[in-house]
């Protein structure tokens, strides 16, 4: 059995580094091509890779979990909110399209640089940045490092696939170039589908069907049907933060604002994002049915053991293994996008190797790994995640108004650094989370934006 | 023109988002529904959903015809 796993995980690696060779031999050496791929990408690729990037570990570890136990009411947390992050990235992004200057646009911390007239923005956003995707990256390789000790176990610890899957999204974000990392996303998206509608579909029919796991839910536990869910988690305010923050790091969050940035025209941009509002209602769509069969079978064990049973135990060797490659490319795709967009943002013009900036990616992405093995978090990827979506939605008011206001005002970007330390001092837990029964986030990013609309005296770009 | 669309786009998504989180989407849900055998919650969540779907293929087909 481990053997298998093993054949399947030879073969994925032996494919990524096909598709590193392929995407060198494939670059030219200008920064463009490496870093945006001359900004020439069409819709088909665009959404295959905005997926990937979106869609990560956590779609087949931390969805159905969700829904296995806070059970419907996650639907609103997770797909509306991701559909409805669609819609409001073809607006925005459209709009910072036409803003930016495309034909030299290099990254958003130069261009922050550019538009204040101190480079403090450029370090605040550098600092929000650094901060705030290290959980992000933590809970891809936690992920998927406790899935493959579980399934094909070395040594005691989670330290060998650690270091391993570590070193691996560092090599490729450092070798390959943006083509390469498109690449393995390409190939993420197309197998992440498969593999989850091959376990749900297996999940339903172990049911009985639809109606019988809907039904057998009800008789058992019915506030899995309905929100807040039996936790009460899901009510009304913890929906909205969700929803305001998730769709704001379209624009926070760098491999994703590289990827509007790289689109080759506005209407390919467009159709771009009405695909990924379809694939992302086909992706979550089938999570609930994998996290719903857990609630009936698996409802109170830990999420690991869930994971393991119904993603491995309860299928076939053929889909365990598809599966296996599934989540690895997940969590690959998704962290080394994420690696290589930082390099990118702290490394403005060259291709180069540049220690110094190697060193920070390096650095960060021990501190990941670190995070990811000895974080009290452990086995709460979602929660791990919202941190991350949390913090850089405090970056908005920054980013919009340096693309938006005409002379935007160097206020903005203290106010942004006094609201990331107050927010760093409530995930330590020095001051509340909800201030007033009100999330300390909402009021924080409410107070920054009204900061940054009165200090705007010289007016807007409308177009 | 264009404003004109833009203006209109924002003023449905922010509707959109208004409806989503309220009262007659998240409260007063059966656990499953009379007609279907879902969670109302669900199929509500749905129909949410593909409005929204359906809003951006508006938005992006008179974007397209200038």
């Amino acid at each position: 059995m481990m053997g298998n796993y093993i054949i399947f995980l030879i073969i994925y690696f032996l494919l990524l580094v096909i598709s590193l060779v392929l995407a060198r031999a494939k670059n030219e050496h200008s920064f463009s091509n490496y870093r945006l791929l001359n900004k020439s990408v069409y819709s088909t690729i665009g959404f295959l890779t905005f997926a990937a990037t979106l869609f990560s570990t956590f779609t087949l570890l931390g969805l159905p979990n969700f829904f296995r136990v806070h059970g419907i009411g996650a639907w609103i947390f997770l797909g509306v909110t991701d559909v409805a992050l669609v819609a409001f990235l073809i607006f925005i992004g459209q709009k910072i399209r036409t803003r930016v200057n495309l034909s030299t646009f290099s990254n958003l911390s130069t261009f922050l640089l550019n538009r204040f007239t101190t480079s403090h923005a450029k370090h605040v956003y550098l600092f929000g940045i650094f901060i705030f995707l290290l959980p992000y990256v933590a809970i891809q390789i936690r992920g998927v490092i406790s899935f493959l000790q579980e399934i094909v176990p070395i040594g005691t610890s989670l330290w060998f696939w650690g270091i391993i899957f570590t070193a691996i999204i560092l090599i490729y974000s450092f070798v390959g170039g943006l083509r390469a990392i498109i690449y393995s996303d390409i190939f993420q998206s197309i197998i992440l589908l498969a593999v989850t509608y091959i376990i749900a579909t297996n999940c339903i029919s172990d049911s009985g069907g639809i109606r019988n796991m809907f039904e057998s839910i009800n008789g058992s536990n019915p506030k899995l049907l309905t929100s807040p869910g039996p936790k009460g988690l899901m009510n009304s305010q913890f929906l909205f933060m969700s929803f305001v923050t998730i769709i704001l790091m379209t624009i926070t969050q760098p491999q994703l604002f590289t990827r509007i940035i790289i689109i080759k025209s506005n209407k390919e941009f467009r159709k771009m994002c009405f695909w990924l509002g379809i694939f992302a209602l086909v992706i979550i769509t089938p999570t609930i049915f994998i996290g719903l069969y857990g609630s009936i079978n698996y409802g109170d064990v830990a999420p690991n053991e869930f994971w393991v049973n119904v993603l491995v135990k309860d299928q076939n060797k053929i889909v365990g293994g598809l599966l296996l490659i599934g989540l690895v490319a997940a969590a690959m795709s998704t962290s080394d996008s994420q690696l290589f967009a930082l390099e990118s943002e702290f490394d403005s013009d060259s291709k180069e190797f540049n220690w110094k900036n190697k060193l920070s990616i390096i650095l960060f992405g021990i501190i990941s790994l670190l995070l990811a093995i000895i974080s009290p978090f452990q086995d709460k990827l979602i929660s791990f995640a919202t941190l991350s979506f949390q913090g850089t939605s405090l970056l908005t008011p920054l980013i919009l108004s340096s693309v938006f206001f005409k002379n935007p005002n160097n206020l903005t970007i203290y106010t942004t650094l006094v609201s990331i330390l107050i927010f760093c001092l409530a995930i330590i837990g020095i001051i509340p989370a909800k201030i007033f029964g009100i999330y300390l986030i909402l009021i924080l990013l409410i107070l920054l934006s009204i900061q940054t609309i009165i200090s705007n005296k010289d007016g807007f770009y409308i177009q | 023109m264009k404003n004109l669309i833009d203006k209109a786009y924002i003023l449905a998504f922010i509707t959109l988002t208004a409806i989503t989180f309220s009262p007659l989407i998240l409260q007063n849900n059966s656990a499953i529904n009379k007609y279907v055998p879902l969670p109302t919650l669900l199929i509500k969540g749905f129909i949410i959903s593909l409005c929204f779907l359906a809003l951006m293929a508006i938005y992006s087909k008179l974007r397209d015809d200038g």
